[in-house]
């Protein structure tokens, strides 16, 4: 068996963990009928409006499993001694690292996510078929932002080593950057554009990219990427320090 | 043991996606949409008469009358937010107000034009790059537009003799189609029973079965 194969399977013996039955479940279920719900009592017409209508309040969903069950669950994993024991499987420590992150970044955020964007698309399928791409790019653009999430959510996790203080660290976070995002487009707003208005863009792309499609406002595609290339730089911030400096 | 992930999953979707249909069915979309009003000058020069497809698109078809002159442009966003906007140049909106249909994503408002005449004759500025268009003399006029997601459509008036502007439309969503309850429950029933029916032919569902009652 290779590394590879023995990565995928530790991510998948890990995301039996975090997907467990019957918390996650309940948050689809909810997530699904009430995105689902949303989708159905406006008349959408386009695939980009349908999949930002489900996904903007999807987010919140995500982000706040991410903090509770993805990133403070690693900490919990280190308390119980478990990681001692994904540490010593045959795999090297970037290895675990990566299935790590699929098992409680990647997978979580794309079901989360996915799901109600499903219920939705399968609700509204004359029209999401006609915007298949709009629908893809939106849905693409939200789960950047939960992986931009994640990522640090995971960073604060192997810092804090305590499931209690992960998890409020995470939500602190989460708090001070959507009042900041809020507070950026309103000095932006009252000064006419300029640097806080694109930082609130930037800061929430899913709108940014809503914004682009539907020609409101002065959108660029700077504002849509910002935030997954910072979703990328901290993805692998975070694998370096779990290879190199986290202790368990 | 807990069914496997895609069987749990397929079953989510199904419960999510009956419970919307159905809901969709009771209160959901609706496709169109009448709307009126009368806005009265007061203290300002001209009145604004606002639409927005939000959410939606379609057309929107109305008429409108007690003007002395008038014209109409699209534009990208709230009309009303946007003219708001602009107070740093000596325009102001007084007796704002806005009616939203969440069933039908459109909105319709109007507002009083407190502003020099010169500037008011400006106004078009605010829709760089679409057409402004004039409604024809003798106070009454009928304008039919397409809005797409998220454009509007503002109607700047200055008010004839008796200084009030009535207005009355109806917005006809286009492009929009979703499942039907019975489509729904046909969807729900393939996606959830496929995955189950082949777990069980596999033999999962004997074995989850067993390990419950041993408990």
């Amino acid at each position: 068996m290779g590394e590879a194969s023995r990565i995928a399977r530790l991510a998948a013996l890990d995301l039996s963990d975090t997907l467990r039955p019957p918390g996650f479940d309940a948050l689809i279920v909810v997530a699904a009928a009430l995105g689902g719900l949303l989708a159905g009592v406006q008349p959408l017409v386009s695939g980009y409006a349908a999949a930002a209508t489900v996904l903007e309040p999807t987010l919140f969903a995500a982000t706040v499993f991410l903090a509770v069950r993805g990133a403070a669950g690693v900490t919990g994993l280190v308390e119980q001694g478990i990681m001692q024991v994904y540490l010593s499987y045959p795999v090297s420590r970037a290895g675990v690292a990566l299935a790590l992150y699929f098992s409680r970044v990647v997978a979580p955020s794309a079901l989360v996510l996915g799901v109600p964007s499903l219920v939705a698309a399968l609700l509204l399928a004359p029209v999401v078929a006609r915007d298949f791409e709009g629908f893809v790019a939106m849905y693409t653009v939200y789960l950047s932002h939960a992986f931009f999430y994640g990522s640090v959510f995971s960073l604060i996790a192997l810092k804090a080593r305590s499931p209690g203080t992960s998890g409020v660290a995470s939500v602190a976070f989460y708090f001070a950057y959507e009042v900041l995002s809020i507070v950026f487009a309103q000095i932006g707003s009252g000064a006419g554009g300029g640097l806080f208005l694109d930082l609130a863009l930037a800061m929430k792309p899913g709108i940014a990219l809503y914004n682009l499609y539907s020609g409101v406002g002065d959108v660029s595609m700077f504002h849509v990427l910002a935030l997954p290339v910072a979703t990328a730089i901290l993805s692998a911030i975070y694998l370096w320090y779990f290879a190199r400096r986290f202790e368990p | 043991m807990t069914p496997p992930l895609p069987v749990r999953v397929s079953v989510l979707v199904a419960v999510g996606l009956l419970v919307a249909a159905f809901a969709a069915d009771l209160y959901g979309a609706k496709t169109e949409a009448g709307f009126s009003g009368a806005v009265s000058r007061g203290g300002g020069e001209a009145v604004v008469v606002a639409v927005l497809a939000a959410t939606s698109g379609g057309t929107v078809e109305m008429r409108i009358e007690g003007y002395e002159s008038a014209y109409y442009f699209k534009i990208y966003g709230s009309p009303l937010k946007a003219l708001s906007q602009i107070s740093t140049l000596g325009i102001q909106l007084e007796n704002e107000r806005f009616v939203y249909d969440v069933r039908a994503g459109f909105g319709y408002g109007d507002a009083v034009v407190v502003a020099d005449p010169a500037l008011i004759a400006s106004l078009p500025v605010l829709a760089a790059g679409t057409t402004v268009k004039g409604l024809p003399e003798g106070g009454e006029g009928v304008i039919r537009e397409e809005l797409s997601t998220g454009q509007g459509l503002a109607v700047i008036a200055i008010p004839g003799g008796d200084g009030v502007v009535r207005y009355e439309g109806v917005f006809k969503v286009e492009g929009y189609d979703r499942l039907t309850a019975p489509e729904a429950l046909a969807v729900a029933a393939a996606i959830a029973v496929t995955p189950a029916a082949l777990w069980a032919a596999l033999g999962g569902a004997g074995r989850w079965v067993r390990g419950r009652r041993r408990g």
